[in-house]
């Protein structure tokens, strides 16, 4: 689709020059001189919109000037030839086009939403979102917040009240006796092949998630 | 802000001159005639970036906006959505998420089906709770049972992940306004009608004015006061009950003229004038011609 943002600096130097002048040597000047700011700008609408290339391969040879992807970031080719040179730690082989394939104009409207995180989610580790009334592959669940209980003695019948105020009972440090159920806020749930697939397992999810939910609350991440 | 055509024509003009001034070369732009190929050259090269940097003026504009209008799920955003809130007893109302804009929406926008007349928003006394009361028509009702599920559904799929809402919709509190009303003479076949409409839409107001649907006794007064034809009012006898508890139980914010509460916060989350037969606004407020 086209866009106000996308230009063909070409086209306007194609307009601007005289009809005898295009073609010429000058126009050829002209418009390799302006072939970095095409350059840019085409990179600018790669940043404004995202973007998919296929996976890095460590066992194939690219040419200069190939795209790829790798760690969720675009990288280009720098040299011809290039093979087994990892991307993210070889500047001389590849120039990382954008750091996030994940389009800044959909990055800006993330937030903490349930619906809008469970999309930015599953955007992010290429799974499936589907709207609601139907769960996505990895879903949110707001859990009921309740003030956590605090028992000596193992069933309610044989329990005693501690509180501000009254101890009607001692309360063992260890043991059976003590129950205490930390609250979650939220859960998020990934399938099981999905977290298995992630580096750094939780840590990494959370780097992601603590951009967007709202501060101050805790959350866990499942597997299903 | 982008930079006019001229003003990077001149930046260029002027590199050039020094750029060629430093292999020996001498350059006088003053001088170059109107077709002169590098003056044609140097202002298309002007021409292009200026077209840059209009749309960075652009995309700057475009995102300040974005920013500007990020929904912070804050009282007034949740309030302005639920009060977007659609039922429909026999077709599912499924909001969707625009995957473009991020904003949620309907497919089908049908006001027949806005539901909600009243929200209040309250943040709850557990951490992470916020308290939703909502109430529906114009004579402000409980909604049923379905409808509160739904709305729970609603505000649970949009809100923020972690945030308990916890959707209420209960019958309404009730409020026994007793007040000498002076008005002029004049008004005297429309005065009574007026000042209880005036009242009654005062109380429909208040889940708009607050999030906590305060009723202020100062806010009553403004209200009834704003009547054309009202000189003055005096509050006699303010009484307020939530649904459950009968006439008579109530609290007392004007008893014998003297005030002894400011406001009422309504258990409802929204308030209507006393229905008890001999204690409406038709019974109970005194008018008196001036």
């Amino acid at each position: 689709m086209s866009s106000i943002f996308v230009l063909n600096f070409n086209a306007t130097i194609n307009n601007n020059l005289p009809p005898d002048k295009r073609g010429s040597v000058d126009a050829a000047l002209l418009n390799s001189s302006m072939y970095p700011l095409q350059w840019q700008n085409n990179a600018f609408t790669e940043y404004r919109t995202g973007a998919t290339y296929t996976a890095y391969n460590a066992g194939t040879t690219y040419a200069i000037g190939t795209v790829v992807s790798f760690n969720k970031a675009i990288y280009e080719s720098l040299t011809a030839g290039n093979i087994g040179n990892q991307p993210d730690i070889s500047p001389a082989s590849w120039y990382q086009r954008q750091v996030n394939f994940i389009g800044a104009d959909e990055r800006i409207r993330y937030r903490a939403s349930k619906t809008v995180l469970e999309y930015a989610l599953n955007k992010w580790y290429g799974t499936t979102f589907r709207q609601p009334n139907t769960l996505s592959d990895i879903y949110i669940t707001t859990n009921t917040v309740t003030i956590p209980t605090f028992l000596s003695g193992k069933t309610e019948s044989y329990s005693s009240i501690t509180g501000k105020t009254i101890s009607s009972g001692f309360v063992p440090a260890t043991g059976s006796g003590v129950h205490f159920t930390p609250v979650n806020n939220f859960t998020i749930y990934f399938p099981s092949a999905v977290y298995a697939a992630i580096v750094g397992g939780d840590n990494t999810i959370r780097q992601f998630v603590d951009k967007y939910s709202v501060c101050g609350l805790v959350y866990n991440i499942t597997t299903y | 802000m982008a930079r006019t055509v001229a003003t990077i024509q001149a930046q260029i003009t002027a590199q050039y001159v020094t750029a060629m001034a430093a292999i020996g070369v001498t350059i006088d732009p003053t001088k170059w005639s109107k077709r002169n190929i590098q003056q044609l050259l140097i202002n298309i090269a002007a021409v292009c970036v200026n077209q840059y940097e209009q749309i960075d003026d652009l995309y700057i504009a475009q995102n300040e906006t974005i920013v500007a209008n990020a929904p912070a799920a804050n009282k007034a955003w949740l309030r302005a959505q639920m009060f977007l809130f659609q039922y429909d007893a026999t077709t599912p109302q499924v909001i969707q998420l625009n995957t473009t804009t991020f904003n949620y929406y309907y497919p089908i926008i049908d006001p027949t089906k806005l539901v909600v007349s009243q929200c209040s928003i309250l943040t709850g006394t557990i951490r992470g709770t916020v308290k939703i009361k909502l109430a529906t028509g114009a004579t402000p009702a409980a909604l049923s049972s379905p409808q509160i599920t739904a709305a729970q559904t609603y505000i649970t799929t949009i809100g923020d992940a972690g945030i308990q809402y916890i959707v209420s919709s209960v019958s309404s509190d009730k409020i026994m306004v007793q007040a000498d009303v002076y008005y002029n003479s004049q008004y005297s076949s429309v005065i009574s009608a007026n000042v209880i409409a005036a009242i009654n839409a005062f109380l429909f107001n208040q889940s708009v004015n607050y999030f906590d649907a305060a009723i202020k006794l100062l806010d009553l007064e403004t209200a009834i006061r704003a009547v054309t034809g009202v000189n003055d009012v005096v509050l006699s006898n303010v009484a307020a009950r939530p649904d459950g508890i009968a006439y008579g139980s109530g609290t007392n914010l004007v008893l014998a003229y003297d005030i002894l509460l400011r406001q009422w916060l309504p258990v409802a989350g929204y308030t209507i004038s006393e229905t008890t037969s001999g204690h409406t606004l038709a019974d109970t407020l005194n008018f008196i011609a001036q």
